[in-house]
């Protein structure tokens, strides 16, 4: 396996962090596949308050006295993995609030069911970050939150940020009736784009405010959470797909608006648009839907389209409950099938999303520092044949083979 | 009442006699469909000079997959026109033989899917007269290792109905198309109580008039003026499955609703599964009993927890493993899917074959259908997830070989790579569950119809 940005960190603070830790726990594995670096044969990966202490091959990191030991044998450690688009940890009742067509100041965080079946199998398929997002329903459908997929009572256990992405659903589904949003798609641009303005200058007015240069706006709690975005501090996930829209997602949040921004889907004849994606280094997270037949009768994989026209900022989803969520491996495994080379495709699932969403610090690879999310593999973690033996999010043990049917 | 009954022989009689210029209707000409009732055809012995020598093909030095679950290291596969010859290590070929070499290869027998569209299957009955040899779809299908599928209905009611046929992936030949027509019916458990009562006096009428059937030649010796036995009215498909003709399959439902976007909309979408159906398929299980066959339960949720009453009444089990279907919180360990299901079913003897998963969008059937447009394209990972349950890697193949076969009533002629089969094979380019493996080269009715390379579906993949 040749990985592109070699890092060799976890090496160096391995060894500085060797003093007695209660708490610490050391897991031993035959393989340690970190996805922002080589893998490592015979490793050894200490965690201790829910963070990778020291990582490297056995010979070169010390157990700290009193540490537990756990022998995974001949099975691989993983990075979690992190699906950006997500719908099912609400427990039951709609995420398409369909009265408004532009829904800004609505949030899933207040629909999270912790004790959900479904957050435990996705973690049972080694996802253990998602971003629970609204339906497409509506134009602007609310903001998703940043959850870690710990399967429990407690909704501050699981929240990583509360405000985790704007939900953006450019074209089509929000046609199908999510309240006047004209009758083309220009009026629903028009719309889209009046409520940005207002939330753009809103958020400049506060920030000016703040500042001591300006007097401070009146309080519009429509319009309040679009501080965030327009602060870059929450990107904007925009369900996009088609070319058309492609671009115009594109254009809209990344020439128009200065705001941070993932565009989801990419599907159908999107990679038409590629290239042009691609000089404007789009960030992507793409799926569900993995191939497109071009006009020559090739099957065209969505992914390998992109990758082919230079896009690099690329992550897959399953948009669960359409492919399972507990399946995002299957889509790497579609992706690679269809040409995605296995080290972007074992990218897309962890490293990539994760800093796309802005929390690539903390997950979506194995390194001294982050925390402690991983899976246990046979092997490949990539091959459906293949489901997580244990997952674990923070150090904590959340699923082992078997927990769920 | 006489008139139609005089009028029935009269069409019978018509139907004994070989009227070319009529041959050209909906129903004229069509192939053989396999066994049909008790017709005695007499056998033409082509003239010897009319005998065309047998074209050989074969392939070479794979990893063969029996497709019963064995595999054979670095043996041929002997092809002889449509039929498979021989199967094994240092085979003597005969002269003129055509060798593809496929050391380093797989070879394996053809996919068989247990529920499919497109793929050039046409609208309905007959299916002859509708199927296209030239679609597109078709290239698709063979290049995700599929040769035979089923079209059409195989759902019924409190009686077996039904309208289908195995359609092979005989690109460009139009004869070679359909396999058999109708080998498969269908009907739903559980039964109403009084649909029950017909349905039992139903197969107690059909056994009398099969016995009286089997002893009418004795009877008409004794009587010359003996009438013939007539079947009980709108019992075929029943005679059928009785006879061993089609198989039976029972679709179970059962109660406990589970929708993924929970209660708040989307009521009635088709993700709404239930979590548990253990009485319907006990009771399809003494359909199973009555009738003295085992019966095929199409996708059941609670196989797993009947896995010997399912083998002891000779029933298989058509699944996807992907279908996930959460248990009821109330009631746990005896509710909801397991992933297990395939090798719980496998292990206890019962033939299970792997269909896709019900999706939010599509996906009744192997096709291009489903929003994923991953139905048609991933056979081999349906197969998969039942490895990824536990079961065997080499015997989760014959989910999609052999057992499949069996389940659409054909394995006689589909199935496995043995002397006296079709000829239908894959030539992959490593273990034919692997995520990233491709088909090579696909051969139906022993004529090479789908080549990576050639086609333009993933040549542009460089491997």
């Amino acid at each position: 396996m040749n990985f592109l940005p070699f890092t060799s960190s976890c090496l160096v603070l391995a060894l500085a962090c060797v003093s007695a830790a209660a708490q610490a726990t050391a897991h031993l594995a035959a393989r340690i596949v970190p996805a922002d670096g080589a893998p490592m044969d015979h490793a050894t990966l200490i965690e201790e308050k829910g963070k990778i202490v020291a990582m490297g091959p056995r010979a070169l990191i010390a157990i700290p006295a009193g540490a537990k030991v756990v022998d995974h044998g001949d099975h691989w450690l993983c990075p979690g993995f992190v699906d950006l688009h997500h719908h099912v940890s609400g427990g039951g009742g709609d995420i398409n609030d369909m009265t408004m067509p532009l829904n800004a100041e609505l949030r899933t965080l207040d629909v999270v069911k912790p004790s959900d079946e479904a957050i435990r199998r996705t973690a049972a398929g080694g996802v253990t970050t998602t971003l629970f997002i609204p339906g497409s329903g509506t134009n602007i459908g609310g903001f998703g939150v940043l959850l870690k997929m710990r399967h429990g009572r407690s909704l501050d256990a699981m929240v990583i940020r509360k405000l985790g992405a704007m939900k953006v659903a450019q074209g089509f589904n929000p046609e199908r009736g999510s309240g006047d949003l004209g009758l083309s798609r220009m009026g629903s641009s028009d719309l889209l784009t009046q409520l940005l303005q207002r939330g753009q200058a809103y958020e400049k007015a506060w920030r000016e405010f703040k500042a001591g240069t300006g007097k401070q706006p009146k309080f519009e709690p429509a319009l309040e959470q679009l501080r965030a975005v327009f602060a870059k501090e929450v990107p904007v996930l925009i369900h996009t797909a088609g070319t058309r829209d492609c671009i115009a997602t594109s254009r809209m949040f990344q020439d128009v608006f200065p705001v941070n921004m993932v565009l989801s889907h990419g599907c159908f004849d999107g990679w038409l648009a590629a290239e042009a994606l691609a000089k404007r280094k789009t960030p992507l997270n793409l799926g569900p839907r993995m191939y497109e037949f071009d006009r020559y009768g090739c099957v065209q994989g969505t992914c390998l389209a992109y990758w082919n026209a230079g896009c690099r900022d690329l992550s897959i989803n399953t948009d669960a409950p359409v492919v399972a969520a507990e399946e995002l491996q299957v889509q790497a495994a579609m992706a690679i099938r269809l040409g995605l080379p296995y080290e972007a495709a074992l990218q897309a699932l962890t490293i990539v999303p994760a800093r796309q969403i802005g929390i690539g610090d903390r997950v979506g690879s194995l390194a001294v520092g982050k925390d402690a999310d991983f899976q246990v593999t046979m092997g490949d973690p990539l091959d459906p044949r293949f489901a997580p033996l244990a997952v674990y999010i923070e150090g904590t043990l959340v699923h082992r083979l078997g927990d769920v049917r | 009442m006489r008139t139609l009954y005089l009028l029935s022989i009269a069409t019978a009689l018509l139907a004994t006699f070989e009227l070319p210029a009529q041959g050209r209707g909906r129903r004229g000409q069509r192939p053989d469909l396999g066994p049909q009732p008790a017709v005695a055809t007499p056998e033409v012995k082509p003239a010897e000079t009319d005998k065309k020598p047998k074209a050989y093909l074969a392939i070479v030095g794979g990893d063969v997959y029996l497709g019963t679950g064995q595999r054979l290291t670095g043996a041929t596969v002997l092809l002889a026109d449509d039929k498979i010859e021989a199967v094994g290590h240092n085979l003597t070929l005969p002269e003129g033989t055509t060798v593809i070499d496929a050391k380093g290869k797989v070879v394996s027998p053809g996919f068989v899917c247990v529920q499919g569209y497109g793929m050039g299957a046409g609208r309905g009955a007959p299916f002859a007269d509708s199927v296209n040899p030239f679609d597109p779809e078709i290239k698709q299908g063979l290049a995700a290792g599929v040769t035979s599928f089923l079209a059409g209905s195989a759902s019924g009611g409190a009686m077996p109905a039904g309208g289908n046929a195995v359609i092979k992936l005989a690109y460009g030949d139009v004869k070679g198309m359909v396999l058999q027509e109708d080998s498969v019916v269908g009907m739903a458990a559980p039964l109403s109580l009084a649909d029950r009562e017909k349905f039992e006096d139903t197969v107690k009428k059909v056994r009398e008039y099969l016995k009286a059937l089997d002893e009418f030649p004795k009877t008409k010796a004794a009587d010359a003026n003996a009438k013939e036995p007539q079947p009980p009215a709108g019992a075929e498909k029943l005679i059928a499955v009785m006879r061993g003709q089609a198989q039976l399959w029972i679709s179970v439902t059962g109660s406990g609703g589970f929708n993924p976007f929970g209660g708040g909309g989307r009521r009635g979408s088709p993700t709404t599964r239930t979590a548990t159906d253990v009485d319907a398929i006990r009771q399809a299980l003494e359909i199973a009993t009555l009738i003295g066959r085992g019966v095929v339960l199409q996708k059941p949720t609670s196989a797993w927890l009947v896995a010997a009453e399912i083998a002891a009444t000779n029933s298989m089990v058509m699944l996807s493993p992907r279908d996930r279907i959460p248990a009821d919180p109330q009631d746990p360990d005896r509710t909801g899917s397991n992933l297990a299901t395939a090798a719980i079913l496998a292990n206890a003897g019962v033939p299970v074959a792997v269909t896709c998963p019900v999706g939010m969008f599509g996906g009744a059937g192997v096709g291009t259908g489903g929003i994923m447009g991953q139905d048609l394209n991933t056979p081999h990972l349906d197969a998969a997830f039942a490895v990824r349950g536990g079961l065997d890697n080499r015997k989760a193949l014959r989910t999609l070989t052999l057992d499949a076969a069996k389940i659409l009533g054909v394995d006689r002629r589909i199935g496995s790579l043995e002397a006296g089969k079709d000829a239908d094979v894959l030539i992959l380019q490593g273990d034919p569950l692997h995520y990233a493996t491709f088909v090579t080269t696909a051969i139906v009715n022993g004529k090479v119809v789908y080549e990576l390379a050639k086609e333009p579906l993933y040549r542009h993949l460089a491997r």
